[in-house]
């Protein structure tokens, strides 16, 4: 950020003590890149755990075997092969499974007796405490409303009459990096021909 | 001579964890005081910077000019800090309903031991969107136009908030020192 300080609006009007105190540096704990550090270590390890194991599986190989024993993995593979297209061409409908692929619906339940309003907030909507309220279902108290969210894992909580932050009681629970808890939801692509 | 951003970044890219190092030494001080304004407190703002500087370096790939790698991560810093006074405003309900009487609480302490606190509830009171455009412009003293690619909001938008944030902590602070 080379070109600071344009004379647009400089005066703030305060006090230049205060502004003053408004700008004095800030410093985090001396341990704090060594912990970053150490993140960013286990982090590389990891990729390179993931990509030795993803190696594994291309690597070419040879395998030796008597003509006997190719004959039968052959057959193998090509019933194999047989069975699966019967069991595709039995189901059908491969379009259908792509857009359940993209997209599942799950309904959040919540149930307060004492609530006068409940809405959910999660990653899916950018914790925004307004746009997804949840509605009273059939019976008093139980509240409810289902989402299209996307395959993989989602961090959601209910909120209260507003302000009440609910963790799911039906659902695991997690600490995000702030330490906040709230609730864990892991949505599974839709396999094929699923109801 | 020290290393260019765009060498720095070409190696963090490649696994090089001195290279991630040289980067936070680089940063770490010029987005340190703009986390813990918005956060309100040094703790806080440890973890939402260490989110922060991980993000970066998960998605180190997606930083697409690298000689601005710093105007990169400030759009990273902000947003980890918006998540950060989303959720915990949620979940602590931390709406004050009246914040002149908690200053004026405050305000019986040792004045100059008191400032920093007066300071950090009167930022609190703000409202989010207004508090970053405040801090950015006033604090980090950046220009609109910096501002403005870095939160992806108008120009004209900014100067209302920055203008409105003026407004209220003059409010809130008035009266600070009054010896």
């Amino acid at each position: 950020m080379s070109e600071r300080r344009d004379d647009e609006n400089r005066d703030t009007g305060l006090d230049e003590r205060v502004i003053a105190a408004m700008r004095s540096p800030e410093v985090l704990a001396p341990n704090f890149e060594a912990r970053l550090m150490a993140q960013a270590r286990a982090e590389i390890a990891r990729r390179q755990a993931t990509s030795a194991r993803r190696n594994w599986w291309m690597t070419g190989r040879v395998f030796v075997a008597s003509p006997l024993t190719a004959l039968a993995m052959a057959a193998g593979i090509a019933l194999a092969a047989a069975a699966s297209t019967l069991v595709v061409a039995r189901r059908g409908q491969p379009t259908l499974s792509a857009t359940r692929d993209t997209v599942e619906f799950v309904r959040f339940v919540l149930v307060d007796s004492t609530a006068r309003s409940v809405s959910v907030v999660g990653d899916f909507n950018g914790w925004s405490r307004d746009e997804t309220p949840l509605n009273i279902a059939s019976k008093p108290g139980v509240w409810s409303v289902s989402l299209p969210l996307s395959p993989g894992r989602h961090e959601y909580a209910f909120i209260v009459d507003g302000k009440r932050w609910v963790v799911d009681p039906a659902s695991i629970a997690a600490s995000d990096e702030f330490g906040t808890e709230s609730s864990v939801l892991l949505v599974a692509p839709a396999s094929i021909g699923a109801s | 001579m020290s290393q260019p951003d765009r060498e720095l970044v070409s190696g963090v890219r490649a696994g090089d964890v001195a290279a991630f190092g040289a980067l936070v030494a680089r940063y770490r001080d010029a987005y340190t005081r703009f986390a813990v304004r918005m956060t309100g407190s040094t703790l806080d703002a440890d973890d939402v910077m260490q989110s922060v500087w991980m993000r970066a370096f998960r998605n180190i790939g997606s930083c697409k000019n690298p000689d601005r790698f710093g105007a990169w991560l400030y759009q990273i810093v902000v947003n980890e800090c918006r998540t950060f006074t989303t959720r915990r405003a949620l979940r602590d309900n931390r709406f004050v309903d009246d914040p002149s009487e908690t200053l004026a609480a405050l305000q019986v302490a040792e004045p100059d031991v008191a400032l920093r606190d007066e300071i950090r509830r009167a930022l609190e009171c703000l409202p989010a969107d207004q508090r970053e455009a405040f801090v950015l412009k006033h604090v980090e003293e950046l220009s609109y136009d910096q501002i403005a690619e870095i939160t992806g909001v108008g120009v004209s938008a900014l100067k209302m908030r920055v203008s409105r944030a003026c407004e209220r902590l003059r409010e809130l602070l008035e009266g600070v020192y009054h010896e």
